[in-house]
Parts: structure tokens; sequence; C-alpha cells
């Protein structure tokens, strides 16, 4: 066991070593700064990036306002999920609203934010829209694959309604559950960053990258966009963390 | 005491599924019930276990009576140690200390004390059988209904399953509904045997098998003859 994730590991770092030394080719190939930065430059100006005194306050606010997001639709989404769930006739209610948003165009969802709500809660609020369809579906799919056979044996056992809950149904959604969040949230920090470039919102990885392009610092770019994907691996690190601790039985 | 099931009649829309079924059994014995697949087994412990009301017919002494359960499948929760599963059945039923006692003798006696610690995927299939085994003999019930646990299993786990079955059974004589559609198992659980007819149903024949259960084998002399008979009967559906 030990020595496959010992092997795992050292592939990653090759696919990394790999990935570095094409894009130093490729920069030298092109010769142009503008279009593709050295690996070097990149690595300065992110230095120079993180050394800024700003640099925390956007990482923070980026971060908080994708958790913010993220937890309001986890919220909701079980909520909802689990009534839609258990109850057909919601489940049909609600089937049209989801369907809307997950047609809408992200971008109208920013643009029409942008009216609403300004610079601040535009980012929060498509980050929401993005997940919250996939979180729903998720919860409502774990709810309707809980083993019936385990329900008619808990209920044959005579064990309580509120424990067959806590017990059966529960554990059963967790793992649905914890699937769609890793997707979700990764890909709401992505749509953060996308409606903070476009809303400018005040201090933020979105704003950033949007200076860095309008002063046409690619290597800032590229900083910035470094700084969300270790962001975004680190999320995917502590929810991978949590899933393995709540399901030890796999 | 006795439980006496009289006249049931079950219907399922246009489809008569029991007619006019009667059995009388003694407590604490073991009830094996053979007949044809889809002949309405299932309904008729469905109908015992309370699940179902019979359309017409009377069942006597049921009332309040705590039943368990073995299924076809172990069902146990693949999130939930072996010992966990068992628990999860005996809350609110005993307390901690009594639950506990309860589970490591069950367990004991199906030699799975030492895997309580263990989840259903590192166990074989004979295993998680034992465990729910375990389980149905550890939940304080009158009744025990089996609805065809050994099927679709070797011929050498199903009578390590079965013997398992009836060491658990000696120390703890429960009243057991036996559902099935292999003679084998019938006869050497069976303290009395019902047959019963195709759709609609109703009790075809009853046999008694006197040898003791740990006398009993596909071997002994006595058993042969009342495959035999069995048999005979099987053919005339």
């Amino acid at each position: 066991m030990k020595i496959s994730t010992y092997k795992d590991k050292l592939y990653a770092i090759l696919s990394i070593v790999f990935l570095i030394i094409l894009w130093k080719g490729l920069s030298i190939f092109i010769g142009w700064e503008i279009i593709l930065p050295t690996p070097e430059v990149t690595l300065k100006k992110l230095i120079e990036i993180m050394k800024s005194e700003s640099f925390f306050i956007a990482v923070y606010n980026t971060v908080m306002r994708s958790l913010i997001g993220f937890f309001i639709a986890l919220f909701l989404a079980a909520v909802i999920g689990t009534l839609a769930g258990i109850f057909k006739p919601m489940y049909y209610l609600f089937s049209p609203l989801m369907n809307i948003i997950k047609a809408t165009p992200t971008i109208a969802i920013i643009l029409l934010a942008l009216i609403w709500l300004g610079s601040e809660g535009t980012p929060i609020l498509v980050g929401f829209l993005i997940i919250f369809p996939i979180l729903y579906s998720n919860i409502v799919e774990g709810i309707h694959n809980v083993d019936s056979d385990l329900i008619v044996m808990a209920t044959m056992y005579k064990v309580k309604r509120w424990r067959i809950i806590k017990e059966l149904y529960f554990p059963s959604i967790l793992s649905y559950l914890m699937a769609g969040a890793s997707t979700a949230l990764g890909l709401n920090l992505k749509v953060v960053i996308a409606a903070e470039v476009l809303s400018q919102s005040a201090v933020s990885i979105g704003e950033g990258m949007q200076f860095e392009k309008i002063a046409l610092n690619t290597a800032g770019v590229f900083s910035w966009t470094i700084v969300a994907i270790i962001i975004s691996s680190l999320f995917d690190y502590s929810l991978k963390g949590l899933h393995k601790k709540m399901e030890k039985w796999k | 005491m006795s439980y006496k099931i009289s006249n049931i009649h079950k219907k399922f829309g246009q489809l008569y599924v029991l007619k006019n079924l009667t059995m009388e059994v003694n407590e604490k014995r073991i009830i094996s019930i053979l007949g044809p697949s889809g002949c309405g087994k299932t309904t008729l412990l469905n109908i015992i276990s309370g699940m179902i009301k019979p359309d017409k017919g009377e069942m006597i002494g049921f009332n309040n009576k705590r039943i368990s359960y073995l299924f076809q499948e172990p069902r146990l929760m693949k999130w939930k140690t072996v010992e966990e599963n068992i628990d999860f059945v005996l809350k609110d039923k005993m307390s901690k200390e009594k639950r506990r006692e309860t589970i490591k003798k069950y367990l004991d006696i199906v030699d799975l004390w030492e895997y309580r610690n263990f989840y259903p995927n590192r166990l074989s299939g004979g295993m998680k059988q034992r465990v729910a085994i375990a389980r149905a003999f550890a939940y304080p019930s009158d009744i025990l209904l089996m609805d065809e646990p050994f099927k679709s299993l070797d011929l050498e786990l199903k009578l390590g399953l079965i013997n398992c079955f009836i060491d658990l059974w000696e120390i703890d004589h429960r009243t057991v509904f036996f559902v099935t559609h292999d003679v084998h198992a019938a006869l050497i659980l069976g303290d009395e045997i019902y047959i019963l007819s195709q759709k609609p149903t109703k009790v075809k024949e009853k046999i008694i098998n006197e040898i003791p259960h740990k006398d009993r084998s596909l071997k002994n002399k006595y058993i042969i003859s009342l495959e035999e008979k069995l048999y005979k009967m099987f053919s005339r559906f």
C-alpha cells in the first residue's frame, strides 16, 4: 500500500516537472513575454504579488466569497434536496426551476447580479447559482439510491424512525453529497473568480487578474492563476481528508 | 402455547395468492414451509409479520409478538461494523451493558466475536450471513421469520450456515417460520414441514420430522425416506 502511494506521488511530481519543462520550451520558442512568459519570470512575479500588502486580503476575500456561496448552497440543497428526494410532488415542483437555473448562461447571471447586487455580492450569487443544482441533484440521487432492502430490514426490526434517518439515510446520502461537494467547491472558486473579474470586486483574486491583464502583464495573470490553482487543490485535499475520515469503512 | 393461522385468504387485484390456508403450530418449533416458486410464501411471511393484512381469516396468537428476520441477503449496513450492525436493531430495546453482553453471546456462538470491529466489505458472504443470523437471535423476539436465507449458496456453505443456525437455536429456542423451496434445508431444519400447493395457495400436506436436530443428516435413513416422500409430492404439482 505504502509503496504504491509513494509511486503515485513520484508520478505526480514527474508530471509537474514535465509540464514546467514544456512551458519553458514553449516560452523560449515563442520568445515573447506578453504571449507566454517564462516560468522564472512568472515565479518572480508570483513572489512579488505574494509579498504585496493586499495579497492576503485578496485571497481571503475570494476564498470567503466562494465558501459563503458554497455553504449557503450546501445548506439549501440539503433541505430542499431532502424534501424533493422524499416527496415526489416537491421534486416535480422544483424541477423546472432547477432546469432554468442550469440552462441560464453564466454570463447572463453575472450581468443580472451586477445590476441587482453590485460588485460585492455578485460573485457569491453567481457561484451559488452554478453549484446549487449540482448539490441538489446529488442529494436527490442519494436519497433515491438508499437501499430499500435495508429500510425494510430496519422497519421490520422496529427501529425508530429518527434513527433510521440518522443512521441509515444520512450515511448513504453522505457518499453522494461528498462526491458532489468536491466538484462544487472547485467549480465555485472558478466561477467566483470569473465574476470578480467582470464585476471588479474590490481586493480579490479576480480584480488582481484584471489589473494585470489591463497592464498587459501576462506573467501577473499567470501568477494569480497559480494562486487559484493552489487554493483549489487545498480545498480538494481537505475535502478528501474529511471524506476519508467520514467513510472509514471504505 | 400455539400459533394458529386460520382460513387465510389474500388476493392482489384479480390474482388469488392464498386461499383457505390453515396452519397450527406449537411454539418453539421450527416450521419449514415448502412450496414451488412464486406460490405466495413471502406473502404468507408478510402476513405473519403483520406487514400486510389478510382479506379474510384469522391469525391467532401473533398479536404483540416480537419478530426477527433473516432475509435472502444479509442486509448489513456497510458503514457500520459487525457489532454496530447488531447494535442498530437492539438500541432502544435494552441497556448498553445488556446490549454488549447479548452481542458478545451471539457473536461468540457464530464464531465472529473477533471480527466485531470489521466492516462488512471485509467479510466473506458466508460470514456476513452469520452476522445476520446472530442479529436475528440477538434481537429479543418470540418468532423468527426466514425467507430463503440459504438460497444461492454452494452446498458446503449452506450446510455450514444451517449448522450455525441450529447451534444458536439449540441454546435459544424460538418459533421459526422457514420459507424455502430447498427440500434438503427444509428437512434438516424443520420439525414440521408444510407443503404448499400452486396458486391459489393452500396447505397440501404436513409432515412431522421426529429425528432430533443433532442426528439429522442427508444420509440418515429416515431423512432419506422423508425426502423421497417430498419429491413424490412435488412431482404431482
